[in-house]
């Protein structure tokens, strides 16, 4: 499991006290710390270019060898107030050397018209935004009012720790609280920030869930397939760095280690395609093919060279959409699979009783999507 | 009810053979009836994933 580097910056006129109590909550999910601190940072001090585009430097040259002695590829952020500003500055400055896994937000005064869009979904330079704001803080209003009417002085900053953003975009989680500035430091936020950057890691409560889920579909496949239930198994993959990945402990009867560290290009077979089209796709051995050029060598390696067959389900909300059902906010796949050969009823294309039985699967994964869809922004499980 | 079309074929070459699933929500009330008798013996907590999908979705009659 590759480590989770945690880099958390404090905000002006403090030292961050928040910094030193959020540690254990970032270790109880395997998450570790690297608390930065740039000094007593004034008002008077913000308010100059040269002392901001020192900071923008000394924290570029911080996170550069954070990542040179870590070896790490990104780092998540928890940042408040100038520290927001801050981090996006470097992450906009490095122009794609740096990136971010997943990043909080809070107090934040980074310009409300950010391009979320462009930094999570095409250049993929940040994984997910959990954006804390409270609606009565006066501070990223003044930051954002002195941004307006400083002129070439003032830096590119908002109060989108008031008001959000003014993007909607996927990846963008924004959570609102009623109160000031410090308020959305609340200790009681800690856990929830945590089990965000541990994503696509799932806390308990979540995981015991998922899997008892996860084993009911992997029993109700095998029985209706005609299949000994050794024989199939069952797992989920979740877009994570770039790549389709499967989520540790969510599967059931994988016991071929080196499939668990797998990754699928995100529009890559029954898995990708699934992924990206929102409807369930399976794919099966013919023959001797299967094998050449359907994963890059390294992944191919990992499969278990038992496997058969594939029935890829998107984990999402299935909507009506030009007439066909699809599965939309598509937060993973849940894959069924198969060891030794291929069920008759999968060789039979068009088959109703086929049709039926993956609709049937499919349309059961609704709480595995609202686990995902929960953990994914930090949510712990609500009982229903 | 519903029909199967091949699914594009990625550029890369590949012998795998790929199904994409496609359901009509026109045609659902059957397929619902059909899928909740194969649910029938499951546990609760499947069916009820079941259920809240195809509410959400409309289907449910």
């Amino acid at each position: 499991m590759a480590l989770k580097i945690v880099v958390t910056l404090h905000g002006i006129r403090t030292r961050g006290q928040w910094q030193k109590q959020i540690t254990p909550y970032l270790a109880r999910y395997g998450l570790i710390p690297y608390h930065l601190d740039y000094g007593f940072f004034g008002v008077l001090a913000f308010l100059l270019p040269w002392a901001r585009a020192g900071r923008v430097q000394w924290l570029r040259r911080e996170l550069r060898d954070l990542m040179d002695r870590t070896g790490a590829r990104r780092v998540s952020v928890i940042a408040h107030s100038f520290g927001t500003w801050l981090a996006l500055e470097v992450l906009e400055a490095e122009n794609g050397n740096l990136r971010f896994d997943r990043v909080v937000l809070t107090g934040s005064i980074v310009r409300r018209d950010f391009p979320w869009g462009a930094m999570l979904a095409r250049r993929r330079w940040i994984q997910a935004l959990r954006n804390e704001r409270a609606t009565g803080d006066w501070v990223v209003r003044a930051a954002e009012l002195f941004a307006r009417l400083a002129g070439p002085l003032a830096p590119r900053a908002g109060a989108s720790g008031a008001l959000g953003f003014n993007t909607a975009c996927p990846g963008v989680h924004d959570r609102q609280v009623v109160g000031g500035h410090s308020e959305v430091l609340n200790i009681a936020n800690y856990d929830k920030w945590a089990r965000f950057i541990a994503f696509p890691h799932l806390p308990d409560d979540h995981l015991r869930r998922v899997r008892m889920l996860v084993q009911q579909i992997r029993a109700l496949a095998a029985a209706h397939l005609g299949l000994a239930a050794e024989l199939v198994r069952a797992n989920i993959f979740v877009p994570s760095a770039s790549a389709l990945r499967m989520i540790p402990g969510a599967w059931d009867n994988m016991t071929w280690a080196p499939e668990h560290d797998i990754e699928l290009a995100l529009d890559h077979g029954s898995t990708g395609r699934a992924f990206t089209d929102g409807t369930p796709f399976s794919i099966r051995r013919r023959g001797a093919g299967w094998t050449a050029g359907v994963l890059p060598g390294p992944e191919q390696a990992k499969l278990n060279p038992r496997l058969q067959w594939v029935l890829s389900l998107p984990i999402g909300r299935i909507v009506a959409r030009d007439d066909v059902a699809v599965a939309q906010d598509v937060v993973g796949v849940l894959n069924i699979d198969g060891l030794d050969s291929v069920p008759a009823l999968l060789q039979t294309a068009g088959d109703q009783t086929l049709k039926t039985l993956v609709f049937t699967l499919w349309a059961s994964t609704e709480k595995i999507r609202q686990s995902l869809a929960l953990a994914n922004m930090g949510e712990p499980l609500h009982d229903d | 009810m519903t029909t199967d079309r091949p699914a594009p074929r990625a550029a890369a070459p590949c012998s795998e053979d790929v199904q994409r699933f496609v359901f009509r929500p026109a045609a659902a009330a059957g397929l619902v009836r059909n899928a909740r008798a194969l649910l029938d013996a499951a546990p609760r907590e499947l069916a009820e994933s079941f259920e809240q999908a195809v509410r959400a979705a409309g289907l449910a009659s």
